[in-house]
């Protein structure tokens, strides 16, 4: 599991964040990587539209949880687009 | 007190007409809103001009430009003002998490902590996306000022980078002249990196395109965009006006915001509006 906010910052902000991340998750042994949002207080737009299309080209099955209301919005309503599911 | 587009004249008058190959002449305005003193500092500072200010401005541009020389990141503590210089990388960013203190800072009566969020981290993501992307940093500044007894406040973007029509061109993308870059730049079109995937989301002009959509149709506010040789000012839903002024190198945004919340709320129309604030520059040659 990756814990967002001790890797990186109380908010998730920019597309740098989304390709550190998904650098971490890529170099997961495991198949399948949990995403821990807990405590994260903002995504913005440019983070989520470079998650989701991260996360739609990484090899691993990714899972998000503790995700505020908010913050899965979001990424969902950038996911929405490739009928993605989010959490 | 003036419209953003004035506050703009101001700033292209001073240095237009004002400045000597030493001094900026600022005595002639009694009053310098952020779109004005923003770049006129950054302006002295680059090139070791001295700026003479009017009795009501002096101790205020004086007081903002100790401050700035602090530190890579920097607040002014003062009651109404807010001042942040920007890091010079996004790694010392991530690290310094400077955004998220600027809007600590803020007073969030105006457009809430959300909005004020959005709003900061989009327009700051791309300054290092477009401005600074393959070019020596320059410079990249937020400030926001209240304006206390109108119940107003001005958050002020300004970057000395490569401009949106600048950054359109190394892209090869073709515009008519610099206002139609900035329609460009709020239409569905952009110039970001990609990611790797040419799909849709990867339009980068999301961020902006949005900010203005939520500020002037829910929070009811103004906004200016200026780049390089071109302006855009959005009085309201039904009024703005394009414009050609040479004042600044980079890029220069400022939004004026009422205490009007701005919801959270996201969906997909939020990306799919067309923009309402369509240059006829062509129409007018």
């Amino acid at each position: 599991m990756i814990d967002l906010r001790k890797n990186f910052a109380l908010s998730l902000d920019s597309v740098w964040v989304a390709e550190e991340l998904f650098e971490k998750i890529n170099n997961q042994e495991d198949e399948e990587v949990t995403l821990n949002f807990e405590d994260i207080q903002f995504i913005s737009l440019s983070f989520s539209q470079a998650y989701v299309n991260f996360k739609r080209h990484s090899p691993k099955t990714i899972k998000e949880i503790n995700l505020s209301r908010e913050n899965r919005i979001m990424l969902q309503v950038v996911a929405d687009k490739f009928n993605m599911k989010i959490g | 007190m003036d419209t953003l587009e004035k506050d703009y004249f101001k700033l292209a008058d001073i240095l237009n007409n004002h400045m000597t190959f030493d001094v900026i002449d600022t005595t002639k305005y009694d009053f310098l809103a952020p779109t004005t003193l923003i770049p006129i500092i950054h302006y002295a500072k680059k090139y070791n001009r001295k700026i003479l200010a009017s009795d009501k401005t002096h101790d205020y541009i004086e007081m903002i430009l100790k401050q700035e020389n602090t530190s890579l990141t920097t607040f002014i503590n003062a009651d109404y003002r807010k001042f942040m210089k920007i890091p010079t990388t996004s790694k010392i960013r991530i690290k310094e998490d400077s955004y998220e203190k600027f809007v600590e800072n803020l007073d969030h009566n105006y457009g809430g902590w959300w909005f004020q969020s959005y709003i900061v981290s989009e327009l700051t993501n791309n300054i290092y996306e477009h401005a600074f992307n393959n070019h020596p940093i320059d410079l990249g500044i937020n400030y926001a000022q209240i304006y206390p007894d109108l119940n107003e406040m001005d958050i002020c973007i300004f970057d000395n980078g490569v401009s949106i029509p600048g950054n359109y061109t190394e892209h090869g993308v073709d515009y008519l002249d610099d206002c139609h870059a900035i329609e460009l730049a709020l239409s569905r079109n952009s110039t970001g990196h990609n990611n790797g995937s040419n799909d849709l989301l990867n339009e980068r002009g999301n961020g902006i395109r949005t900010i203005i959509n939520k500020l002037i149709t829910e929070n009811k506010g103004q906004a200016l965009i200026a780049s390089r040789n071109g302006y855009l000012y959005i009085k309201d839903k039904n009024e703005y006006k394009y414009g050609h002024l040479k004042a600044i190198n980079g890029t220069l945004i400022t939004l004026r915001l009422k205490q009007n919340s701005v919801s959270q709320f996201m969906d997909l129309a939020e990306f799919e509006f067309s923009n309402p604030y369509l240059y006829k520059g062509e129409l007018e040659r």
